[in-house]
């Protein structure tokens, strides 16, 4: 029987109490061993990228606002025809992390859709002390990873697509002399994304992320400790995003949530220690030109709740975060400002994050 | 409080002070403190002791009663790691000292020896240039290319650094000339060869056999000639030699192996001469070697020996790998054996005595705390009182020193330490964790931290996304620093990280953050590298 809008009732049913309660559960459920999430190769990949999501719990996986090659490929075919757009942002953590990132995306008609997008993130500042507790200086940790993605519109509700990516990190590493850099280079990490939009206010996504890519570490001189550095599989992530729009006081309001599961990695080996988050955001489109962003984010859930609930609420956390979009079309046609902020996990401080976006 | 007393040598000035200039780059200084924790040699006669850490030399002068140090923080000193510990090339005499310091760019052929002068309190490098341009030209260049003038050992006769220079041969110095940023004149004596070579002029066209695997002069030691006279005792890979500075004489010791009944060793003979010490003392007069023995079978293994001139054997003495060996007063003689401290009578055969090393162990262990074990380096016994030498333990974890020998033998408690403890402020207004950078081959770190008040305290582990990954200690109970004799409040057995997560897996590589957190309210965070 259809729906209001015109679509058929079961894929909402489906969506809302099964497939959501049940990839939940699943991570409830899974793992032998204890959980702890932390540790993993793909951690500096796991904050939200872009300070849309920074604003809104780090849910945008379904209709991302920026850096779609970064966050589902399948949503560069969902953009509005003719549209290019490009994007800009740079993001200060706690403890001095830092964030960039710069994308690109447009369509090609009539069907596709063609994104690239490049992120910094790393740690500029690491002072570094000997074993005689001799300060030898700063060191700094980066990383860039850039995916190229594309995308494919086959039906007005449905789009699908692939990414393709390049990883890059540096780290400092005691060398024969002194420090020295380790450094990693990986083509790889497949993503792969589906898009659905069940309703004109309701769109769902799943994407699979960051499949067969390894971090091998080189060392720069031949003598040097981190010449037996461990070579790292990331991870892949599984994410079920979900983008709502309804209303409140009159006004649109989107419900962004991703239920983000880590529970093989790239070479699909089950992980040791399978986890989901959920990221939970929301936009109140109060005013054309200016949106308040607010979401909850981090809210982990493995096996640890059901087996050690104590030890799981030691180190419970969950995010709030706020931010808004300004729209500067005042200045310049299609241009747009996005600030997000949050309380940094651990209370290590503020995660804040900033963008620009231009759309032509 | 028993005073530190060491008697004055009326040691001989030098013919003319050299005023060294200030050192070019690598060296920064004089420092008042340790440069470094990690001591790998020990010179020093009288009233100075001289140590190279590694991250610089360091020197004291004791008569005024007090210990205080001088220092100079460097580039990194050149230092092998061989038969088991490291060794060091370090000379001292007069009131000067000589090291090698690893270059930059890590090239051994600029090598550079550094002299420090404590009375001045200049300290300056030069190198020792020789022109690889007199090698001959039969040669091939691989040949040439291996051919080196590395200073592997150093040795001080009065008024001259001797440096054993493998290819090199054994290098004079006249410590006159020692001065920085330049060539230095040197002379180079081959062993067997019974005149030297100004070192530009070396070796000379047409000098046969050159070079000569079994003539690398790999070490050197000051000894006594049967009339007191200078004496230096180099080895060779498979030989021992003497040369009297007087006259340029060489000559060998056999190198015949003997067994405990004093007869030539039927079932093992010396592979190789590993180290060389020389027991001046005037009613002793011995020398000793750490060799590599191999037996019929091609077991490999490896003995203390002791040169008999008589029997023109070496006498064996002792097993083990032995790196140091000092002589005390009486028949007392301090060696380093695979690491430990061992104490041992002189005389025909050296023996562990087990309960002095074992109590010193424990006193190491003791004083800092360290999960692990602190190894030796070296050990220097400097006459004290016509009953008792002062004892000065190296080791990787500081500098260990005795009041009184006899006391330590009963007791084995007497021993001080003496270590680079940079100051921390209270508070937890600065933190870091130690190493900040986790190696493959190296133990867990620590966390330095520095509490205001006594607490409760813990320690938690986050990854680059802030998520948990490890609480190193929960609710522990901690002193203030200031209330501790190293001024903080860590306990290194316990406020470490290996770079494992809460199920004891090894960490992905990165930058990790780590949190202190204490019941009086006090916070700091820091930041670890994962490099493993």
């Amino acid at each position: 029987m259809p729906g209001t809008s015109g679509f058929p009732r079961w894929p909402i049913r489906l969506g809302s109490r099964i497939v959501v309660p049940a990839f939940v559960a699943a991570f409830l459920l899974s793992g032998a061993a204890a959980a702890y999430p932390g540790g993993d190769a793909d951690a500096y990949l796991r904050a939200p990228v872009g300070a849309t999501a920074q604003a809104m719990g780090g849910a945008g996986a379904a209709l991302p606002a920026t850096c779609l090659s970064l966050w589902n490929p399948a949503a560069l075919a969902a953009l509005p025809l003719s549209t290019k757009q490009f994007s800009i942002g740079t993001g200060l953590r706690s403890m001095g992390r830092l964030d960039g990132n710069a994308a690109l995306e447009f369509r090609i008609p009539t069907r596709i859709g063609v994104g690239i997008a490049a992120l910094y993130r790393g740690d500029p500042v690491v002072d570094i002390y000997d074993i005689d507790e001799v300060n030898l200086g700063r060191a700094s940790y980066s990383t860039i990873t850039s995916k190229l993605a594309v995308s494919y519109l086959f039906s007005r509700a449905l789009s699908m697509g692939v990414g393709v990516g390049v990883f890059y990190q540096n780290l400092p590493a005691f060398g024969y002399d002194g420090i020295e850099n380790a450094w990693s280079f990986s083509i790889g990490g497949i993503d792969a994304g589906a898009q659905y939009r069940l309703r004109d206010t309701w769109t769902m996504a799943l994407v699979v992320q960051n499949l067969n890519i390894v971090t091998d570490w080189q060392f720069a001189a031949f003598f040097g400790s981190a010449n037996q550095m461990s070579a790292a599989t990331l991870p892949a992530s599984i994410t079920l995003a979900s983008n709502f729009q309804g209303a409140l006081l009159g006004a649109p309001l989107v419900w962004a949530c991703d239920v983000r599961g880590y529970v093989i990695d790239g070479t699909l080996k089950p992980l040791d220690h399978a986890s989901a988050v959920i990221d939970n955001g929301f936009e109140w489109r109060r005013w054309s030109s200016f949106y308040l962003r607010c979401g909850l984010s981090d809210l982990t859930l493995d096996g640890e709740l059901l087996r050690d609930a104590p030890s799981y609420f030691d180190h419970f956390w969950i995010g709030i975060d706020a931010g808004f979009m300004a729209d500067l079309s005042r200045i310049a046609r299609g241009l747009r400002l996005n600030y997000g902020i949050s309380l940094g996990k651990a209370w290590s401080g503020v995660d804040q994050q900033i963008d620009v976006q231009y759309s032509f | 409080m028993r005073r530190l007393r060491i008697p004055t040598f009326s040691t001989c000035a030098a013919s003319a002070l050299v005023a060294l200039l200030v050192a070019g780059p690598g060296a920064a200084g004089p420092t008042s403190s340790i440069t470094g924790n990690a001591i790998y040699r020990l010179a020093g006669n009288g009233d100075t002791l001289w140590m190279v850490t590694g991250n610089g030399l360091n020197f004291t002068i004791a008569s005024t009663g007090t210990l205080r140090w001088w220092g100079y923080e460097t580039d990194k000193v050149l230092s092998y790691q061989w038969y088991g510990g490291i060794h060091t090339p370090l000379a001292f005499g007069d009131t000067r000292a000589l090291t090698c310091l690893l270059p930059p760019d890590n090239s051994s052929e600029a090598n550079k020896l550094w002299v420090f002068d404590h009375r001045s309190g200049a300290f300056g490098s030069f190198s020792l240039a020789w022109n690889r341009g007199n090698l001959a030209d039969s040669l091939p260049d691989s040949a040439k290319n291996d051919i080196y003038f590395d200073a592997y050992d150093a040795a001080w006769t009065p008024g001259y650094f001797w440096v054993a220079c493998l290819q090199g041969g054994l290098v004079r110095i006249r410590a006159a000339d020692a001065a920085p940023g330049g060539t230095v004149p040197a002379t180079v004596f081959y062993p067997g060869v019974d005149t030297g070579y100004p070192l530009q002029d070396f070796p000379p066209q047409g000098f046969a056999d050159y070079p000569d695997s079994n003539r690398e002069v790999a070490g050197v030691t000051s000894w006594a000639d049967s009339a007191g006279g200078p004496l230096l005792a180099l080895r060779t890979p498979h030989r021992v030699w003497t040369f009297s500075p007087a006259d340029a004489a060489w000559d060998t010791l056999a190198n015949a192996l003997a067994d405990e009944a004093g007869n030539v060793d039927t079932r093992r003979s010396i592979r190789q001469f590993v180290r060389l010490f020389a027991d001046s003392d005037t009613a002793r007069r011995a020398l000793y070697a750490a060799v590599d023995t191999t037996r019929a079978d091609d077991t490999v293994g490896s003995a203390l020996v002791r040169y008999d001139a008589g029997s023109r054997r070496w006498l064996p003495v002792g097993s083990g790998r032995t790196t140091a060996l000092t002589f005390g007063n009486g028949d007392t003689a301090y060696a380093v054996v695979s690491g430990d401290l061992a104490a041992m009578q002189t005389g025909a055969t050296l023996r562990r005595m087990a309960g002095l090393s074992d109590a010193i162990d424990a006193r190491m262990v003791q004083a800092d705390e360290s999960v692990l074990r602190p190894s030796v380096n070296d050990v220097l016994c400097v006459p004290h009182a016509p009953d008792s030498s002062l004892l000065w333990i190296a080791s990787n974890d500081g500098l260990y020193y005795s009041r009184a020998e006899r006391q330590d033998e009963e007791t084995g408690t007497a021993f001080t330490r003496a270590s680079r403890a940079p100051k921390l402020a209270q508070g937890l207004r600065k933190t870091y964790f130690v190493p900040t950078i986790l190696s493959p081959d190296a133990g867990p770190g620590y966390f330095a931290y520095n509490l205001e008040k006594k607490a409760r305290v813990t320690i938690t582990v986050y990854d680059w996304n802030m998520d948990f990954v490890k609480t190193v200690i929960k609710d522990r109970a901690r002193e203030a620093g200031g209330s501790r004799p190293d001024g903080r409040s860590t306990v290194k057995k316990e406020d470490t990280w290996d770079g494992t997560d809460q199920n004891g897996k090894p960490v992905a590589p990165g930058v990790y953050y780590y949190k202190i957190l204490s019941s009086e309210r006090e916070r700091a965070m820091g930041k670890i590298v994962v490099a493993r």
